[in-house]
């Protein structure tokens, strides 16, 4: 890689803080911050005006479909999804065939990972076998291998095992994240128990379906004393457990999908499976509460839940096609154009949402531009715009529910480690993609 | 003009209205010593039916076949599903043997809607999960205006599972676009609260006080095989309180009692109120041949731009 | 555009009162006898014989509607017509007259003819006709014909009746 001068460009802290500089990458990656520099020097020059150095994004809450599931996502279609999001860590849940329940899995996700990935990524445990709610998985023996949390995601933790598992966290100071869902009030519904619902007679889940286990995660969380983390909250009712929690210093944290943000079952066509996630698109109130409630500081994570499948699998019928839809490409173009840019959040918000937050809760490095270090950035630039098109996903899902919108904010280059990860075609001509 | 009918929600009034007119004049071929007019010569009817039923299916089939029509019903009855064929596949095949017209039951709500992308025939949904049920809810309208002429201010009680029927919403939808004063009865697991707002309609849980000035009611089937079943805690309960037997019209002896069929005697009606003077019930089912050829008339019956012109649309990928 | 006026109200009536008395001697048995107008114009002009009938020789006739929509051949080449009433008793055993106003391809005799068909096996089927334009495409021929008046194919013959035009006429359009 030649060497790449940054000239006056505007960058963002973990610490919040943001300023212009100068600096350079080497040849090897290294970044080396500048008081003065001849330009001659450079054999490409970024002139700053309307470039901004972000810290790279943690997500909390992907499904790179490994092992068993390659068809609808890898290893490295997955990273590079990241990379071509500004994402430098992510956590891959254990829902795959099979479940990674047990230390060899890890370590072969491990392994997978250390050979394919161009980025971090974070394997997160099942905390019961088979994720079937009845037995204990090796949690303790998972995490020397490198698991990062544990979790039955796509379906909740039965409560005995859930109380188990945080009494038996604590051991090792372990994080169990639930899926707050009771599978008897889903009981196979489609979309959200609603207006819409209710004149189309189609099965629906209920807000209690979500509330209820929420309201038993605190609970027991009360009880342990334990660190819960709880998955990709969807509805308003939910959020006052988790504020008591947080008012009664429970170790309890939480998450919101970036889609739950921005999609409500009101304003996307709710037959077009692009938009058949679980748990799904709420009433518009609810997604304007879960955002104060980011802002409150009541939820303290954005994630994508990118969950990718294949076309076949998406483009069944409505009741026959499968939750989940991808979000790592998009997730912070869709947070900077619909919250940054009308003002709603600052870049400092997000920041804090997706990168600060999820180092703390899950006690993971922060990834930052920083001087005579290894680069560890992207960069985007403000009012430049992109329309989301298939082309653009790195995912081997590429049925987005911004497909065809515009956005804003899209990451040029994403550096992780010294390397450059991604990078735009029409971004830093003569730089080659590594 | 519509192209198909998947709904009585965006059915324009006067188009309801013309389907009617035209059946008044199919009802008359029904009454010859030749039922047969060939205004479908040569048009391809497929039913099929992913779900049970013997006569939606067979009133479909009797009113194609009196105009004309080829009708053949398929019975997929969910085996082809089993064996992993996707709706989208069935309908890519169905859609190669040309038809003119497809007549789909799905016990899915809006896989009629779907399977529009898969085949230029003409859709008509014959019921699709609890969603609608527009033919039935048309020959109930033509029924109640055949008696009362206007419909506008008439209260027209639905009584029983609203909550997973679809002749109710599809009734519901309708007969507000008459000015009818649509009001719901059952209890509240089946006749949800939400329903009075969200449909701009009146919902009763107390039987005696829905009855007391209704025009009409229409009885719904209980349906025992289904979810209804979950939602009430026995049919004993559910028929002393929501069943209709004679002793409830004594205040209301005029009131028009329809019902879709079949009927669970002694359950959701009495042999009695079925089998009285007010009951249209029979009618009814002569209306709904009318009424579906009608239906079909209105969609097949004369020059529409791709109709016969069968598009290869096997190659082609469409959202949903 | 118009291009000539055949038939005014006076000559039509001539020619309903003749076309009546052809038929008064054709047929014995009156009970037997049955009018069937075609839509739209043949409904009044059957109805007006069969009040000539009534005030010339006492007999009532009986006369019905037929709306030949559903038998036409070319359904599917225009865009939607919308039917009308039949109000056909049983043809059986009966002698039937077509009435219509013009008599053109023949298409829609055939179509009358398919359609009373279906009430019955009739005695006999006669036609008459107001006027006969030519250009006929099928072996149909009037059995009482107002008037023969050839036409070229871009003519257009139409029947102004008072009963939904307010006047009577016959006029050749271009």
């Amino acid at each position: 890689m030649d060497k790449i001068l940054f000239k006056n460009i505007l960058v963002y802290f973990s610490d919040l803080s943001s300023k212009r500089i100068n600096f350079y990458l080497d040849s090897s990656g290294n970044v080396n911050f500048l008081d003065s520099f001849d330009i001659s020097d450079y054999k490409e020059v970024l002139d700053g005006e309307d470039l901004v150095v972000m810290p790279l994004l943690t997500d909390v809450h992907t499904h790179m479909r490994v092992p068993g599931q390659e068809e609808k996502e890898d290893i490295t279609s997955g990273s590079k999804a990241a990379a071509r999001g500004g994402i430098g860590q992510i956590f891959t849940m254990p829902n795959t065939k099979p479940v990674v329940d047990n230390a060899y899995l890890v370590d072969y996700l491990v392994s997978n990972i250390d050979k394919n990935s161009s980025m971090k990524i974070y394997p997160v445990g099942a905390v019961s076998k088979n994720q079937a709610g009845e037995e204990l998985s090796p949690l303790l023996e998972m995490k020397r291998s490198g698991a990062i949390a544990f979790s039955d995601d796509g379906r909740p933790i039965t409560t005995n095992i859930l109380r188990k598992a945080l009494i038996y966290a604590k051991t090792f100071d372990g994080v169990i994240i639930d899926h707050p869902e009771d599978p008897v009030l889903s009981d196979g519904g489609l979309i959200h128990e609603g207006r819409l619902s209710r004149a189309y007679g189609i099965k629906s889940i209920p807000y209690t379906s979500e509330e209820v286990c929420v309201a038993r995660d605190v609970a027991l969380a009360r009880e342990t004393r334990s660190r819960l983390h709880l998955a990709h909250l969807s509805t308003r009712h939910s959020l006052k457990y988790i504020e008591i929690a947080k008012e009664e210093d429970l170790n309890v944290t939480s998450e919101v999908t970036v889609n739950h943000l921005i999609f409500n079952c009101e304003n996307i066509s709710i037959f077009d499976t692009k938009f058949k996630v679980n748990p799904p698109f709420r009433e518009e109130e609810d997604m304007y509460e879960l955002f104060n409630a980011l802002k409150k500081g009541i939820i303290d994570i954005i994630c994508t839940d990118h969950a990718p499948h294949t076309l076949e699998e998406k483009e069944l019928d409505y009741s026959q096609a499968p939750f989940g839809t991808p979000g790592l490409e998009t997730v912070f173009a869709a947070l900077y154009t619909n919250f940054v840019m009308s003002n709603k959040c600052a870049l400092e918000d997000i920041i804090k949402w997706m990168v600060v937050n999820p180092s703390k809760v899950f006690s993971i490095p922060v990834l930052e531009l920083q001087n005579n270090s290894k680069a560890n950035f992207f960069i985007f630039k403000k009012n430049e715009e992109f329309l989301v098109k298939p082309e653009m996903f790195f995912s081997k899902c590429k049925l987005s529910p911004f497909l065809d919108k515009k956005l804003f904010g899209f990451p040029l280059a994403t550096f992780y480690n010294g390397k450059m990860i991604y990078k735009d075609n029409n971004f830093l001509q003569t730089v080659k993609e590594i | 003009m519509i192209s198909h009918l998947l709904s009585t929600k965006n059915l324009e009034l006067n188009e309801a209205l013309e389907i009617f007119d035209n059946a008044r004049k199919f009802l008359e071929v029904l009454d010859r010593p030749t039922k047969k007019v060939p205004i479908l010569k040569g048009k391809l009817i497929l039913t099929v039916f992913f779900e049970p039923s013997t006569r939606t299916r067979t009133s479909f089939e009797i009113a194609g076949k009196t105009l004309g029509a080829d009708v053949v019903n398929l019975s997929v009855s969910q085996s082809s599903t089993k064996k992993g064929e996707t709706i989208k596949d069935t309908c890519l095949t169905l859609n190669a043997m040309k038809p003119d017209c497809i007549v789909i039951r799905h016990s899915v709500s809006k896989i009629p809607d779907y399977i529009t992308n898969f085949t230029s025939a003409k859709i008509v949904n014959a019921g699709d999960g609890s969603n609608e049920h527009p033919s039935q809810a048309l020959l109930d309208a033509f029924t109640l205006i055949q008696h009362f002429g206007d419909l506008s201010g008439k209260k027209i009680l639905i009584l029983g599972d609203v909550l997973n029927s679809r002749v109710a919403r599809s009734n519901v939808w309708l007969l507000k676009k008459f000015g009818a004063k649509v009001s719901l009865c059952g209890p509240s697991t089946l006749v949800r609260e939400e329903f009075e707002k969200e449909w701009d309609v009146d919902v009763y849980w107390d039987l005696d006080e829905a009855i007391n000035d209704a025009d009409a009611i229409i009885v719904l089937r209980i349906q025992l095989e289904r979810a209804a079943s979950a939602w009430i805690p026995s049919t004993r309960e559910y028929s002393i309180f929501y069943g209709l037997n004679s002793k409830r019209l004594v205040n209301n002896n005029k009131v028009l009692i329809m019902h879709p069929g079949p009927m669970n005697r002694g359950l959701e009606i009495s042999s009695e109120v079925a089998d009285s003077d007010n009951a249209l019930i029979r009618k009814q089912v002569t209306n709904g041949l009318a009424i579906r050829m009608s239906i079909f008339y209105h969609l097949l019956g004369h020059k529409v731009d791709n109709i016969g012109e069968h598009l290869d649309k096997n190659t082609e990928q469409r959202g949903y | 555009m118009l291009k000539a006026k055949i038939l005014n109200e006076q000559e039509i009536n001539k020619i309903l009162h003749r076309l009546m008395y052809e038929i008064y001697e054709n047929h014995k048995d009156f009970d037997k006898l049955l009018l069937v107008g075609l839509w739209t114009r043949g409904v009044f002009l059957s109805r007006r014989i069969a009040e000539i009938f009534l005030n010339e020789k006492g007999i009532r006739l009986d006369t019905s509607e037929l709306d030949v929509t559903p038998y036409r051949d070319d359904l599917y080449t225009k865009e939607k017509i919308a039917l009308k009433t039949t109000n056909l008793i049983s043809t059986r055993e009966r002698s039937i007259i077509i009435v219509d106003d013009v008599l053109f391809t023949g298409r829609t005799i055939r179509g009358a003819i398919e359609a009373i068909f279906d009430f019955g096996r009739p005695k006999k089927i006669e036609l008459l006709i107001l006027i006969d334009r030519g250009h006929r495409e099928l072996p149909i021929n009037a059995n009482y014909l107002g008037r023969f008046v050839p036409t070229s194919s871009k003519e257009d013959v139409n029947v102004r009746l008072k009963e939904i035009d307010n006047v009577d006429e016959v006029i050749i359009l271009e």
